[in-house]
């Protein structure tokens, strides 16, 4: 299910939590140009441009050490130009067993790429404003990576589209890593 | 670098599927539309009234474009029929050269109905539907309670799927449907579904007849031509 892309998006992982230091840090610059931490600069291209979706996941998955486990519902719309700049976007996250929302802000990185099994993927790093509860608004930095493998994109534990959210700050109260997850419900639509 | 191993062919051969599935797209002469909504709750009856509530509705799409719509509430509380906390509703959609697809859900937590008859510590609903040239398919997939208790009665423990229309007694007040579910559609060029996680009727005790609803939690999508 995974392949070596996984590695760049670690990497990249640990880029963002060099970005945002924390919470309550300014918010990361807009602009639809790729930071510089990404990939050395080389042209890399946006096979598929366009994906909406919308589910759930049920972390951990299998084999996976998971520090943001249970129900996590999304959605989003994100539109990108052939050179990777996101031209349009949205994007909703709930962590509902800490009852904490994310909302898109703006998007730091899009890329797009075929996985080993002919399912289309893409990165993406964005700031998002975070709530826990009835707590105040503030902002992380996220990383999510996921794919479209066929239709119908979900059934209990096995999808096969799956998704993974990792966002800064220290694990728990709705911040981590869910893992590479399987949908249990919903559909990711490369277009 | 990722990009640099990456062979040609398999990036061909996702081309030439999408290809392939565009021409049979076109040569069913398929316009294509999408539509999707969620709402966290909604109230008729004669003590109470609320409309729907935390709404989200999919804009209209053209041609090749994608949209998503989304609404929150820290919580929700109508005098003499419910309340709840942590709404939020979300819904997808676009329509690409090889099919499109819908994706709408909506959660609530610590849901209490008519003061206690009811109550759940979470419920989610997720409506699917997406179309390509093989078909159209709508499912509720990942729709479901958590501790769901019904007059009394544990239904869920923990989080768990109830069947499909699942209609419970409530006597004196009326019944309860529990992951309702409407589909729609010809399941070839049209599919839509939409899915309320509880669904109560209220009746008038002598006659039956229907005096009023109470909906928590409810997605809709749909996709057709």
């Amino acid at each position: 299910m995974f392949n070596r892309s996984d590695v760049t998006f670690l990497a990249t992982l640990g880029a963002v939590a060099m970005v945002v230091w924390s919470c309550e840090r300014p918010p990361t610059p807009v602009g639809p140009n790729r930071p510089m931490f990404w990939g050395g600069g080389e042209e890399q291209p946006c096979p598929t441009k366009k994906f909406t979706g919308g589910g759930r996941i049920d972390p951990p998955p299998p084999d996976y050490a998971s520090t943001m486990v249970g129900k996590v519902t999304f959605g989003f719309n994100i539109h990108a130009d052939a050179a990777c700049n996101v031209l349009k976007g949205q994007f909703e996250i709930v962590h509902h067993p800490s009852q904490t929302k994310y909302h898109s802000l703006s998007f730091q990185h899009f890329d797009s790429f075929v996985n080993e099994q002919g399912g289309q993927c893409f990165h993406l790093i964005m700031t998002m404003r975070a709530k826990h509860g009835n707590g105040d608004w503030h902002q992380h930095s996220v990383g999510v990576q996921a794919c479209d493998n066929g239709e119908p994109g979900s059934s209990p534990g096995t999808g096969p589209d799956w998704i993974w959210f990792v966002t800064d700050g220290t694990p728990g109260n709705g911040h981590g890593d869910t893992g590479p997850t399987p949908l249990t419900g919903g559909n990711i639509q490369a277009h | 670098m990722r990009y640099m191993t990456t062979q040609w062919t398999s990036r061909l051969a996702p081309l030439g599927l999408a290809a392939g599935l565009t021409a049979g797209l076109a040569a069913a002469g398929a316009a294509q539309s999408v539509s999707g909504q969620a709402y966290g709750a909604y109230v008729n009856t004669a003590l109470a009234s609320q409309p729907q509530s935390v709404v989200a509705v999919l804009p209209a799409i053209a041609a090749t474009d994608g949209d998503m719509a989304a609404a929150d509430a820290d919580a929700l509380n109508v005098p003499n029929a419910l309340s709840s906390d942590f709404l939020n509703s979300f819904t997808s959609g676009g329509i690409g050269t090889a099919g499109a697809s819908a994706q709408s859900i909506a959660s609530a937590a610590d849901i209490n109905i008519l003061s206690g008859l009811i109550t759940a510590k979470q419920l989610i609903a997720a409506a699917t539907s997406s179309r390509s040239a093989t078909g159209a398919t709508s499912n509720a997939n990942g729709s479901t309670f958590e501790d769901l208790v019904v007059a009394g009665s544990p239904v869920t423990v923990g989080d768990a799927a109830v069947a499909p229309n699942t209609q419970l007694a409530l006597p004196g007040v009326g019944y309860v449907v529990l992951n309702e579910q409407t589909v729609s559609g010809d399941g070839v060029s049209t599919t839509g579904i939409t899915v309320n996680m509880i669904h109560v009727v209220l009746q008038d005790a002598l006659t039956g007849a229907k005096t009023g609803e109470i909906v928590v939690g409810s997605a809709t999508s749909s996709v057709g031509s």
